[in-house]
């Protein structure tokens, strides 16, 4: 009975997160390279009441045993790296990349990754995040420059107004072997960790890394149908278990009416 | 006191204990209503003869949990490392104590680059843990599995018999004594599709009810034979009746 109280409990905080998780894919719904998340989940332990395989009293073997499970845990907040859609916007600091790979960046001195291609130019003519962090080679735009255009392989051109090349930079970008595991900064960042692995640096388009596309926008890859079915499903689950819960109450109820 | 008075409250707490039983199995259930790969408990109950008394025998109810091992739902999520197993079969996984079997085929890749489950643990291939090393990987139906278009593994996909099949926790099942694996004769791997778990929210919320009312007609069978005992103590032996 309290175990029913219990693992219907346990059932309605793992919703909790489904939902909160669901909350914040909806939030970024707009966020240029937001990558969506998914809870996931699996069943905590049994508690082995008759073990199955047992010998009965007869001689025979206990066929299936009796095991209770004590509910569900959230086991992790995964994200899913698939490729948001591209919009143009016609802007030539916006690159979208197409295929996988992050640009990096440096805020405070740590090297941040994001695929979120949104750049613009700081007051020393900088390219840098909308946060202000520089891109990764840094790469200052020379006095005069009326253009710039950037190769689907990352190579970044400078020109005047004559067509002259002021300056070109290299821009790579860097893969991890499990981005699953990168952490999610906030601000469209995310950091190494032990479970990523750490980066390889390559140029675009080559190691299959994903190539550059100059006046494109990556836009999130939340998918907003399947997040509504996601919270109706997940609604739907909390009040099952919210009901179990309830039940475990109602037998309590009658075995405290028992005694008269 | 008479035996079968005694009898009948044995029987109803009996079956009182085991709709508790009942509950906390659906209770799981329902808490797992969103794990992957999850399958399903169900209660059953069979006759069994227990001693009563020295020299009679009674008929009372045996409680048997089942793992239902239905196919569930495969939901397509295209996640590359996202495998389900469409029929039968178990993926192996090496647990810390030792070969585990799952359902859930939620993978990821670690910092090594070995493919492994949501709790980090290796999933195994024919030959030993799977690293996948390149950019892209492509997993066939038979459980090939391509990285960069060169195969370097297949995944074992086996079965046991279901009965010798224990549930662990992690979404992992182990081998009860005496049960041994085999290669499964009949599967289909979806890459890009998760397994959803097997519980039917419909089906677990008429078990409820039913408990529940089962729950309640066992206490009013308490209630008549405290008041058959309630009627013996006071009546019986009454002079003015």
């Amino acid at each position: 009975m309290i175990r029913s109280l219990f693992s219907g409990r346990s059932g309605m905080t793992g919703q909790q997160l489904q939902l909160d998780t669901i909350a914040n894919n909806l939030a970024n719904v707009n966020t240029a390279g937001f990558k969506k998340s998914r809870a996931q989940f699996e069943d905590l332990y049994y508690q082995e009441i008759r073990a199955m395989g047992t010998e009965t009293a007869d001689g025979g073997r206990v066929p299936s045993g009796i095991q209770v499970g004590l509910g569900v845990k959230p086991t992790s907040v995964q994200k899913i790296f698939t490729q948001g859609s591209l919009t143009e916007t016609g802007n030539d600091l916006d690159w979208a990349i197409e295929g996988s790979g992050f640009f990096k960046v440096i805020r405070d001195g740590q090297d941040y990754f994001t695929r979120a291609g949104a750049f613009s130019l700081d007051g020393d003519g900088n390219v840098v995040t909308q946060n202000g962090d520089r891109l990764q080679p840094e790469f200052t735009v020379p006095q005069g420059t009326t253009s710039i255009g950037i190769n689907s392989n990352g190579l970044l051109t400078a020109k005047d107004a004559q067509q002259q090349v002021l300056g070109t930079v290299q821009i790579t970008l860097h893969s991890f072997i499990n981005p699953g595991g990168l952490r999610s900064y906030g601000a469209n960042l995310f950091q190494e960790t032990l479970a990523s692995g750490a980066p390889t640096e390559a140029n675009p388009g080559s190691d299959g890394l994903g190539t550059i596309q100059q006046r494109f926008m990556e836009v999130s890859n939340v998918d907003v149908t399947e997040e509504l079915v996601n919270m109706i499903i997940t609604q739907r689950a909390y009040e099952v278990n919210s009901k179990a819960v309830t039940t475990a109450d109602k037998l309590l109820e009658v075995a405290n009416t028992l005694v008269r | 006191m008479f035996i079968h008075n005694r009898l009948g409250l044995l029987e109803s707490v009996e079956t009182l204990q085991n709709q508790e039983q009942r509950l906390n199995q659906v209770t799981n259930n329902l808490a797992n209503v969103d794990t992957p790969g999850f399958k399903k408990e169900t209660v059953t109950f069979d006759e069994m003869l227990y001693q009563a008394t020295r020299n009679r025998k009674r008929v009372g109810k045996g409680l048997n949990i089942n793992t239902v091992h239905q196919q569930g739902v495969v939901q397509k999520t295209d996640a590359p490392l996202d495998l389900a197993i469409s029929g039968d079969g178990f993926f192996r996984v090496q647990g810390p104590d030792g070969v585990r079997y799952t359902r859930a085929g939620n993978f990821q890749r670690n910092n090594e680059g070995l493919l492994v489950t949501a709790n980090g643990y290796p999933v195994l291939g024919e030959a030993g843990p799977i690293a996948i090393t390149g950019k892209k990987v492509d997993v066939a139906q038979d459980g090939g599995i391509f990285v960069d278009g060169v195969r370097v593994d297949r995944l074992a996909v086996v079965t046991a018999d279901p009965k010798g099949l224990k549930k662990e926790g992690e979404n992992l099942f182990r081998l009860a004594d005496g049960a041994a694996e085999e290669a499964s004769p009949n599967f289909r791997l979806l890459q890009g599709h998760l397994e959803k778990s097997n519980v039917n929210t419909v089906t677990e919320m008429t078990e409820m009810i039913d408990l529940y009312r089962a729950y309640e007609g066992q206490q009013k069978m308490i209630r008549a034979v405290d008041d058959l005992d309630d009627l013996a103590v006071r009546r019986v032996g009454s002079l003015t009746g």
